[in-house]
C-alpha cells in the first residue's frame, strides 16, 4: 500500500521497544498507521474484570485540546493546551516520564469561537527527524522529534491571509514525499502544501476550506490527497495540486468536520451533522476521465467531529449532534441502516483485527464485536478518562494510548496483561 | 415489538387539580407584580422547581436501545391552558413550565404502518405554575383547588398509544400523527385512566429546524381533552360552582437534545462554558431560568476578568436570536469592567452600557455614553463593532430629536 510506503522513520526505534510493541505499526498521523483509524489484529484480551484493563501509566497533562497521542517507537508524543500555550511533549512510552517539553505562545485572537475551546484540535504530524504541529490559530509549526526544538513557525494567517476559522482550525496534517499537504483558508488555497524543511509553501489549490483532515490515498493506482472544503469533495494531485476530480455537493454538506473514510479503492464515505447527512461516493477513472458521483446519501447516520471505521461492509461511527449519538452502522453498498447501539455517549472508534475499540467523550471505553445487527460488548468499563475525551485512542500492538483534555492513560489491553494486578 | 414494550413506574408521590375557584380570593400580588416590571425577578416565572426525585417515568433500558427520548423544552414551548366555563365563572389557567419526556422513534420513516411513534410519555406541570394572570390565582392554588401546597406536581403519563391516522407534514420536512394516548392522569395522590387524542409532529433536524432555533429533532405534541370535575376530585362546593368539565388545551415541543446533559461539554474556563450555557440556553432551548442562573455564575465566577465580563455583557446585551434580554445582568458586568479598568475605560462595555440606557429610553445618557465609546473604539474588537456603534449613535440622536419634537407639540 502506499501509505506504508510513506513513513520509514523510527523503524530503528521498534528494535528496542517493549515485547508486546514488535511488528506493531507505530501511531504518527491522524488516522494512525493507514489513516483510516484501522490497525492488525491484536491478542487482545476479552473481558477485563472489575478493574477495567490493566493500566501501565497515567500523567495530568494540558488543560485543554483534542489531538491524537503519537506514538513511535518508546515515545508518546502529546499536544495539548495550557494557559495560551500550545505545548508539545515527548513521554517514555514506558514509563511515562516526559522526556522533553515545547511551549510555544499561541493566544486565541478576539472573537474566536471558543465554544470548543482554543485547541488544539488538530493531531500532529511524525515524519522523519520532525513533528509538525497545527494550532487552532492557523500556525504550522515543524519540532526537532529529538528535543522539541521549534524549526520552524509559519502562521498561514500572516503568509496567505488565511482567515481564522470560527472554532479553531481543525484539520490534521498528511504528509507526501518531502512536503506536507493542509488544509489552508481562502481564494485557490483551500488545499495547501508546504515544504517539510522549511514551511515554504510549494503549492496550493482549490477554494474554500473546512474541518475536516485531508486524506492520502490511491484510487485506480494514482495517488492523490482528497479534501472536504466546504459542501466541495476533490481528488488532487499531491505533487502539483492539480485537480483530478471535483464534485459539488449540496450546502448541507459544509458541515464535515469528522474523519472521511477511503472504504474500497472508488468508495468515498464522507459524512456531516447538523442538517446533512452520509454519503458514499463512487470515484474513478473511466476511459481516461476522473468521474466522481454519489452512490447513495442517508441522514441516519450523522457524523459530527468523530472518527469512521469500516467493519466488513459495514460503516461504523457514533452518529449524532446535540441530541444522542448512537453507535450506529450503515451498509457501504446501499447505505441501509444495518443498526444502532445505544450505551455510549459521543464516541471515537478504532478497529483492531476484527474487534472494535470505542472511547466515548465521558471517558467511557469499550471492546465490542460486530455483528450484522449489532455488537457485542466483550469488555467497558467507566470513566477511564476525566475530564472531556474527544480524542481518538491510538493503538500499538496491544497498547492504547488515551487521552482527555487534561489526562493521558496508557493501556495494555493483551491477554497476556489481565491476569496481572493492574486496572485503572 | 418495540413500542408496546414500554415499563412505566410512575413513582408519583404528589399531584393536583387542573382547577379551581374563580373570582372569589382577594387581588393577588405576583412575585413578577411585587419586584416591579423593570427587574429581573419580573422576567423570571415564580414557581417552584420540580420535586427532588419525583421521577414518573422510568424508562427500561432495553426499551431505551430502540428509542429516541425527546425532552420538553420549556417556556414558550410548552404551553399548556386549562378553560373551565362554570354557571357563575369563567377560568383560564396557563402555565409554560411544563417538562417531560417522550420515547419515539429515531426517524419517522422506521414507523410501520400499523405502528404508533410513540410509546410512552410523561408530562408534567409544576401546579403552583398554572395562573390566571388574575385575582383568582389565590383561590385556584388553595386547598378547594390544586392544593399546590402539598401537591406539588400535575401530571399524565402514558403507556400505550395507537395511531389514528398518518399523513406527511407541510413544513420541514415532518410528519404528522394522529394519535390516541391511553395513559393516567395523576393529581393529589390519585390517578385516574384518561384518553387524549392529540397530534404529533415529527421534524428531524433540518435547515428550517435549525433556523427556527432548534437543536436537534424535534417532535411537536398538540392537541386537547376534557376532563370532569370528578375526575379532577374537586370538593363538592367547588365543582358545583365550575360546572361539570374542564377543557385542557397543549402545545408542547420537545427535542432530542438531554437537558441534564450539556449540549457541548464544558471548555475552560468556566467564564467561557457558563457563557455558553447562557446563550445556548436562551437561544436554542429558550429556557430563561437556566441562563439566568448561568448569568449569575458567570458574575461570580468572573467578577475581576475584565475579558469575561465584557463578552457576557455584550453577548447579553446585543446578540441576535436571544429569547430574553437580562439586561441587568449585562449592566452588573459592564460596570464591573469600568471599574477594573481605572482610567482606560473598555469601550465595549460603554457600548453596552448606552444600548442599555437607550433601551431604558434614557437617550441623552445613551448618546454620551456611546459618543465616548466611540471616541475609544481605536482596535481590536471594539474597532470592528465602531459601524455598529455609530448606527445605534444615529438612533438614539434621532430618538431625541423625535422627543423634543414631540414636546414641542
Amino acid at each position: 500500500m502506499l501509505k506504508q510506503r510513506l513513513f520509514l522513520g523510527g523503524a530503528a526505534a521498534w528494535l528496542v521497544a517493549g515485547a508486546s510493541m514488535v511488528g506493531a505499526a507505530d501511531w504518527t498521523r491522524f488516522g494512525g498507521p493507514d489513516g483510516n483509524f484501522t490497525v492488525a489484529a491484536a491478542d487482545l484480551a476479552t473481558s477485563w474484570g472489575e478493574g477495567g484493563p490493566k493500566e501501565l501509566w497515567r500523567v495530568e497533562f494540558g488543560e485543554h485540546g483534542h489531538s491524537t497521542l503519537l506514538v513511535e517507537g518508546e515515545r508518546v508524543y502529546a499536544l495539548v493546551r495550557r494557559g495560551d500555550d500550545d505545548v508539545l511533549a515527548a513521554f517514555d512510552a514506558g514509563s511515562g516520564n516526559k522526556v522533553w517539553e515545547a511551549a510555544v505562545a499561541s493566544p486565541v485572537p478576539e472573537g474566536y469561537n471558543n465554544q470548543f475551546g482554543p485547541g488544539p484540535h488538530a493531531t500532529p504530524l511524525i515524519v522523519g527527524n520532525r513533528i509538525f504541529t497545527i494550532s487552532a490559530t492557523h500556525v504550522y509549526r515543524a519540532f526537532d522529534k529529538a528535543d522539541g526544538k521549534l524549526l520552524w513557525s509559519l502562521p498561514l494567517k500572516d503568509a496567505l491571509g488565511v482567515r481564522q476559522m470560527g472554532r479553531g482550525y481543525g484539520a490534521s496534517p498528511v504528509a507526501w514525499k518531502d512536503t506536507i499537504i493542509v488544509v489552508g483558508g481562502g481564494d485557490d488555497q483551500g488545499v495547501v502544501a508546504l515544504k517539510q524543511e522549511t514551511g515554504e509553501v510549494v503549492w496550493k489549490a482549490l477554494s474554500g476550506g473546512g474541518y475536516s483532515s485531508p486524506l492520502i490515498t490511491e484510487i485506480d493506482g494514482v495517488p492523490q490527497v482528497i479534501a472536504a472544503l466546504g459542501p466541495v469533495r476533490a481528488g488532487l494531485d499531491p505533487d502539483t495540486g492539480a485537480v483530478l476530480w471535483k464534485i459539488d455537493l449540496p450546502e448541507t454538506a459544509s458541515t464535515t468536520f469528522g474523519t472521511q473514510l477511503v472504504a474500497d479503492d472508488h468508495l468515498l464515505f464522507s459524512s456531516s451533522a447538523y442538517s446533512d447527512g452520509s454519503r458514499i461516493l463512487d470515484v474513478r477513472k473511466k476511459d481516461g476521465e476522473w468521474q466522481a458521483e454519489v452512490l447513495w446519501y442517508t441522514r441516519k447516520m450523522r457524523l459530527m467531529h468523530g472518527t469512521a471505521v469500516r467493519s466488513g461492509n459495514l460503516v461504523l461511527a457514533s452518529s449524532g449532534d446535540f441530541g444522542p449519538a448512537f453507535l450506529t452502522a450503515v451498509d457501504i453498498e446501499s447505505g441501509d441502516l444495518a443498526f444502532r447501539a445505544r450505551g455510549f455517549a459521543k464516541a471515537n472508534v478504532v478497529k483492531i483485527g476484527d474487534k472494535i475499540l470505542l472511547l466515548d467523550e465521558d471517558g467511557k471505553l469499550a471492546l465490542l464485536s460486530v455483528r450484522a445487527d449489532g455488537v457485542d460488548v466483550l469488555a467497558e468499563t467507566e470513566g477511564i478518562l476525566s475530564g472531556v475525551t474527544w480524542s481518538a485512542p491510538a493503538v500499538v500492538g496491544s497498547r492504547a494510548y488515551l487521552r482527555s483534555r487534561t489526562q493521558i492513560v496508557v493501556l495494555d489491553l493483551g491477554a497476556d496483561a489481565q491476569g496481572s494486578a493492574g486496572g485503572h | 415489538m418495540f413500542w408496546q414494550r414500554c415499563r412505566l413506574n410512575a413513582a408519583l408521590g404528589s399531584s393536583l387539580v387542573l382547577v379551581g375557584m374563580f373570582g372569589l380570593g382577594a387581588t393577588v400580588v405576583t412575585a413578577q407584580e411585587a419586584a416591579g416590571p423593570d427587574s429581573e425577578a419580573a422576567v423570571l416565572p415564580a414557581v417552584p422547581e420540580w420535586t427532588q426525585g419525583l421521577q414518573t417515568l422510568q424508562i427500561d433500558d432495553e426499551l431505551f436501545n430502540e428509542g429516541l427520548a425527546y425532552y420538553l423544552i420549556r417556556d414558550q414551548h410548552a404551553q399548556v391552558a386549562i378553560e373551565i366555563n362554570g354557571p357563575l365563572t369563567r377560568l383560564i389557567a396557563t402555565s409554560s413550565r411544563a417538562g417531560g419526556v417522550l420515547i419515539g422513534p429515531f426517524d419517522a420513516d422506521e414507523v410501520g404502518a400499523d405502528e404508533s411513534p410513540l410509546v410512552a410519555g410523561s408530562i408534567r406541570i409544576p401546579a403552583a405554575s398554572l395562573t390566571t394572570g388574575t385575582g383568582q390565582d389565590r383561590t385556584l392554588h388553595s386547598g378547594m383547588a390544586l392544593d399546590v401546597a402539598n401537591h406539588t406536581d400535575i401530571a399524565f403519563v402514558f403507556e400505550s398509544a395507537k395511531t389514528l391516522g398518518r399523513k406527511p407534514g407541510t413544513l420541514a420536512d415532518s410528519t404528522l400523527f394522529d394519535l390516541e394516548l391511553q395513559g393516567s392522569l395523576i393529581f393529589k395522590g390519585k390517578s385516574v385512566p384518561l384518553t387524549v387524542e392529540a397530534e404529533l409532529t415529527l421534524m428531524l433536524s433540518n435547515e428550517t429546524t435549525f433556523g427556527s432555533g432548534f437543536v436537534g429533532d424535534v417532535a411537536r405534541l398538540t392537541g386537547e381533552f376534557e376532563v370532569t370535575v370528578e375526575q379532577l376530585g374537586l370538593v363538592p362546593r367547588v365543582a358545583a360552582f365550575l360546572g361539570e368539565t374542564a377543557q385542557v388545551r397543549f402545545f408542547l415541543m420537545f427535542s432530542t437534545p438531554d437537558p441534564e446533559r450539556p449540549i457541548i461539554p464544558p471548555s475552560t474556563p468556566a467564564a467561557v462554558s457558563l457563557q455558553t450555557r447562557y446563550r445556548v440556553s436562551l437561544r436554542d432551548r429558550a429556557d430563561a431560568a437556566t441562563a439566568f442562573a448561568a448569568g449569575e455564575q458567570l458574575l461570580k465566577a468572573a467578577w475581576d476578568d475584565p475579558g469575561a465580563l465584557v463578552a457576557f455583557a455584550t453577548s447579553a446585551a446585543a446578540d441576535t436570536g436571544l429569547s430574553r434580554r437580562f439586561l441587568g445582568q449585562a449592566k452588573r458586568a459592564a460596570e464591573r469592567v469600568l471599574v477594573l479598568g481605572g482610567d482606560s475605560p473598555d469601550p465595549m462595555a460603554l457600548n453596552v452600557l448606552a444600548r442599555i440606557a437607550g433601551t431604558a429610553g434614557e437617550v441623552q445618557q445613551a448618546i454620551d455614553l456611546q459618543t465616548k465609546a466611540i471616541e475609544l473604539a481605536t482596535h481590536g474588537r471594539a474597532a470592528r463593532a465602531k459601524p455598529i456603534m455609530q448606527r445605534d449613535l444615529a438612533l438614539y440622536e434621532y430618538m431625541l430629536a423625535e422627543r423634543k419634537a414631540s414636546e414641542e407639540r
